[in-house]
């Protein structure tokens, strides 16, 4: 009998090959918070109390121009009416989880349990801001298209040009906020984007190459710009019916304020745009650690009319 | 509901007399829908809005708007369905312009509908909640328990259980 007739498998050796466990977690992705380092942000004024910020606005009606037509007679005064937008901060949203003593003990020590899921829950809180930002689209005075619109170039420019026939500035302070099916379907379909003839200089690498209109920064959801508006895209952009409610706004459209707390004992998270503070504490009633992350937030639209929602359904792209 | 297109008649037409990026035609997209319970507002300029659960309750649209009714987001897919458009295929702006508003119009007489049987009949006429109040203590125990039956919890991301 031939000496190789009886190889070792792995079943013969199973009781020598281990398992490994690699010092990689496969985390929880979350949308880049594209609202909240954009609008509005007044948290500066917070810090000294309150619960309701205001902010003067004097825009709702115009001064007409008089005429002196007889020199010397009395002239006629006028005012304008104020505004008063404010932000009431009324949301306080947390996240809480333990961890029992056994569990902490004898969870490998590679892994430190209690700050990655920390760091998950500071981001789903991220995250409610975000939501809650984008949520206020429903308050937009101008609608372009509804959800039977399928977005084409044609929406983007009345988009545009209904922000600017209110004479708003459409060269600074403002942006598009698309869904990334909006952007990659339906936008990334149109060739006026990403044909050399159209899309702008031939020495720029075009979308197809970067998947960026322009130069964009990725890392930060930013995808460059369009007629010279920055893009970005975002998961938390509103859905409905299978419409997306993308935005083109001013950064005066929405405003917020963050008003989390600081604990001295313990490293607040200050993430992207919103300050959300994580607390561990050991509780010997639970014989655990308990950590509750927490944010304290409002949000408002400051200005109604100071941006468009871009409707657009999903059902449909341009042929 | 059953609208017919005729595929032939598009074939052949160009849209090259639009400038780029407008378009006389749209590709059906056939995109996975589940569908959502939605709620359906009135904006004081008369604009009537669909909006999911979640974001209706965040934007505490109850309050905000005027509440035409609610429906579980089924007939909207339907009657897009109904239209027994092929994937890829090809149909005129217009026509899907049509074929969508009339999805959006069937989906809000459902809603309307709910509402005034609700209101004849005395029965509970949901309001918006987030998939987090199931697990709020602060929450109203009735409401939590409505919740729970809605078994509409399942894309709750904080999960304290």
């Amino acid at each position: 009998m031939a000496v190789t007739t009886d190889p070792a498998t792995a079943a013969d050796l199973s009781s020598m090959i281990g398992e490994v466990w690699t010092p990689m977690i496969l985390e929880e992705m979350f949308a880049k918070s594209v609202a909240a380092k954009f609008f509005t942000d007044i948290s500066s004024y917070c810090t000294g109390g309150g619960d309701i910020f205001h902010i003067p606005g004097v825009f709702t009606n115009s001064f007409s121009v008089s005429t002196q037509s007889t020199q010397g007679a009395e002239i006629t005064t006028q005012m304008g009416d104020d505004d008063d937008s404010y932000i009431t901060v009324d949301t306080h949203n947390y996240v809480a989880f333990i961890l029992g003593d056994k569990d902490v003990k004898q969870v490998l020590s590679m892994y430190d349990a209690n700050v990655i899921y920390a760091k998950k829950a500071a981001d789903t809180l991220r995250i409610a801001l975000e939501d809650a930002l984008f949520g206020l689209w429903s308050s937009v005075t101008t609608a372009v298209g509804d959800t039977a619109t399928v977005l084409s170039d044609a929406e983007i420019r009345v988009g545009i040009e209904t922000v600017e026939a209110l004479n708003f500035d459409v060269d600074s302070d403002i942006a598009f906020f698309f869904h990334p099916y909006t952007y990659w379907i339906q936008l990334g379909a149109v060739s006026k984007y990403y044909d050399q003839g159209s899309r702008g200089p031939l020495t720029t690498a075009g979308m197809v190459a970067t998947g960026g209109m322009g130069e964009g920064m990725p890392t930060m959801g930013y995808k460059g710009t369009l007629y010279g508006i920055p893009v970005y895209t975002s998961s938390r952009v509103v859905s409905g019916l299978q419409t997306y409610r993308n935005l083109l706004a001013k950064k005066e459209l929405f405003g917020y304020a963050v008003q989390t707390l600081v604990n001295p004992n313990s490293p607040s998270y200050s993430t992207d745009g919103a300050n959300v503070r994580a607390q561990t504490s050991y509780e010997l009633r639970n014989l655990g650690w308990l950590t509750v992350v927490d944010i304290i937030f409002g949000v408002k639209i400051l200005r109604a009319t100071a941006g468009v929602v871009l409707n657009g359904s999903s059902a449909f792209i341009g042929s | 509901m059953y609208i017919r297109y005729n595929i032939k008649k598009h074939m052949n037409e160009s849209d090259n007399e639009l400038s780029p990026g407008e378009f006389d035609n749209v590709k059906y997209k056939a995109t996975p829908y589940q569908p959502k319970m939605t709620f359906f507002y009135e904006k004081n300029d008369e604009t009537v809005f669909a909006a999911e659960e979640q974001e209706a309750a965040n934007g505490k649209y109850n309050k905000k708007f005027r509440f035409l009714g609610w429906s579980n987001g089924q007939i909207y897919s339907q009657t897009i369905k109904a239209a027994n458009l092929k994937k890829g295929q090809v149909i005129s702006k217009d026509e899907a312009q049509v074929l969508l508003n009339s999805a959006f119009e069937a989906e809000l007489k459902v809603a309307k509908s709910n509402l005034a049987e609700a209101k004849k009949n005395g029965t509970r006429i949901p309001r918006p909640m987030r998939t987090e109040w199931y697990f709020d203590g602060s929450v109203p125990e009735k409401d939590r328990e409505y919740f729970a039956r809605s078994n509409n919890y399942g894309q709750a991301r904080i999960n304290n259980n």
